[in-house]
């Protein structure tokens, strides 16, 4: 009898501390948030993607760099806007909107920005709430009202140029749901590298089970069905060793669902999730985005590797 | 920084413990009818955290009890990590032993078992599993054992709408279990998914190149005298 109290009790302890803690959330696991008080750009001594960028673009034009805050839900939401030279842009211009990774802020991103600014196009990035300068914590709805917001002030603020959405990685999941949410036709072209398929796709590929992506996240991020609903061109770009976001299960059903006019994509051979513009090098790299941009991409999907 | 890279690998080898069995085998010393045993197990895949990689920290509870002398107990378990995120993780299955280790031939442990998972907003899984394990009686203090736990999905397909490809997770362990007939101490080595590829999965692993993924696990078991009847 003791023994059995005994084995309860354990039990019991056990359940009860488990259950008082239980109200624990994965969901704010997604982001790898960092907050600075001013960005470094090419002083930057952190980690940086696709670093060597730098020296790649040092004697290329050099972007003239405004910073700008946006109101987003109550928060601030800080961004850079990297234009030729000081001149207004026009409603007749093309303008790049960068939605960046999970990682840190715009820094981290910074010689990507630097690739997206040498197409020839100014380039606006922002960093979502939580990120780098921009206040708050970041939440999947968070982003994407960020991500609207960023929209938004480009047609009130940046006299309303043709918008090319570029996003990268978790930047897939805010730019999936402007683009679908964007009635007023303002975003021309988008561009997803390294996309996420759905968030239940990320929980799925890790167990190798069909795991319903509840029992990891209240997220429920699901690119693969927004993009039924955008018609616009699209340019995918993806690695074949992408080792977080496996191509087949996360890009393709993308590309495969897109209703609208393809644009092209990109197979990076060997290619892992951080590397495709090296793989891919970064003068083909500029050159497939500014076709693309100029609607003057091949048809057919390419395979590109070192 | 590591911090922050700390918590979403941590998500993410939460997911991975969540399916593929994160505790040690849990009653390797067969058990008298009636006996009792409860054990608590630690560890998990080998993950980046930060800029190394350590086994995740995963715990599980276990509760044993002998229904046929030496042949047979009941197995019961409950994922406390899993817990601790809203997600109840219990398993219940037997032990069968049709014979025990003699001097080099080693004995046979079968234990199917059922695992059911739910996170209480409609979410639920429920998941069978066989584990097959080789017995070693070195000592009356040690013992060695090896076997294969066989994890089933018999989904055709996800929830995301892509095909199901995976029926069958296969997870080869290896482990000693050492101590008295009441407290005993147990390291394991498991190796999840050996013919898959621990690849194209958000999380850092350590595997055996582009395969599998490493796991550590330490138990201990405590295992009353045999209950008076």
């Amino acid at each position: 009898m003791r023994i059995k109290l005994r084995l309860l009790s354990y039990f019991g302890v056990t359940l009860l501390c488990s259950l008082i803690f239980s109200c624990l959330s994965l969901d704010p696991f997604l982001f790898k948030d960092q907050k600075v008080d001013a960005y470094l750009l090419d002083e930057y001594t952190g980690f940086r993607e696709c670093a060597s960028a730098i020296e790649f673009l040092k004697d290329s034009v050099q972007p003239v760099i405004d910073e700008i805050s946006l109101m987003s839900g109550g928060e601030t939401i800080y961004g850079l806007l990297l234009r030729h030279d000081t001149t207004e842009i026009t409603q007749n211009d093309t303008l790049i909107l960068y939605f960046h990774g999970t990682s840190d802020h715009i820094d981290r991103y910074w010689p990507r920005t630097k690739l997206l600014f040498a197409t020839g196009f100014p380039v606006f990035v922002i960093d979502y709430r939580g990120y780098g300068k921009s206040t708050g914590e970041p939440t999947e709805e968070g982003c994407n009202e960020d991500g609207k917001q960023a929209l938004a002030y480009i047609a009130s603020n940046l006299n309303n140029p043709r918008v090319i959405l570029y996003a990268f990685s978790l930047g897939s999941l805010p730019g999936c749901a402007v683009a679908a949410a964007d009635a007023k036709g303002q975003i021309k072209q988008l561009v997803l590298e390294a996309p996420i398929g759905s968030v239940a796709t990320l929980v799925q590929d890790a167990s190798y089970l069909n795991l319903p992506g509840s029992f990891v996240t209240t997220f429920t991020g699901n690119n693969a069905e927004r993009i039924k609903s955008v018609s616009i061109p699209l340019f995918w770009i993806h690695g074949t060793k992408d080792e977080t976001l496996n191509r087949e299960t996360n890009g393709l059903p993308i590309w495969q669902n897109h209703p609208g006019k393809k644009g092209y994509y990109i197979i990076a051979h060997e290619s892992t999730h951080r590397e495709n513009p090296i793989t891919i090098g970064y003068s083909r790299y500029i050159k497939c985005l500014r076709d693309f941009i100029r609607d003057n991409s091949p048809k057919d999907p390419i395979m590109i590797s070192k | 920084m590591k911090r922050l890279n700390a918590k979403t690998v941590l998500l993410l080898s939460t997911i991975v413990m969540i399916i593929t069995n994160c505790s040690t085998i849990r009653q390797i010393r067969p058990l008298e009818k009636g006996q009792q045993s409860v054990s608590f197990s630690v560890g998990g895949p080998v993950t980046e955290v930060g800029s190394v990689y350590i086994p995740l920290p995963l715990m599980s509870f276990g509760y044993n009890r002998g229904l046929i002398d030496n042949t047979l107990d009941l197995e019961t378990g409950l994922h406390v990590t899993q817990l601790l995120y809203g997600i109840l993780d219990v398993e219940v299955g037997v032990n069968f032993r049709p014979f025990q280790s003699k001097a080099w031939q080693p004995g046979l442990i079968i234990s199917p078992k059922l695992f059911f998972m739910t996170d209480f907003s409609g979410g639920a899984r429920l998941y069978p599993d066989l584990c097959l394990t080789g017995f070693w009686k070195l000592h009356e203090k040690v013992y060695l054992f090896t076997g294969l736990e066989n994890w089933f999905e018999f989904s055709s397909t996800r929830d995301d709408g892509l095909e199901q490809k995976n029926h069958w997770l296969l997870v080869p362990y290896i482990g000693t279990n050492i101590g008295s007939q009441r407290w005993q101490f147990q390291f394991e080595t498991r190796v999840y998914t050996p013919n898959l590829k621990n690849t194209g999965r958000a999380t850092k692993n350590i595997g055996f190149g582009e395969y599998g993924v490493l796991g550590f696990f330490l138990g201990v078991n405590f295992t009353p005298g045999k209950e008076k009847k």
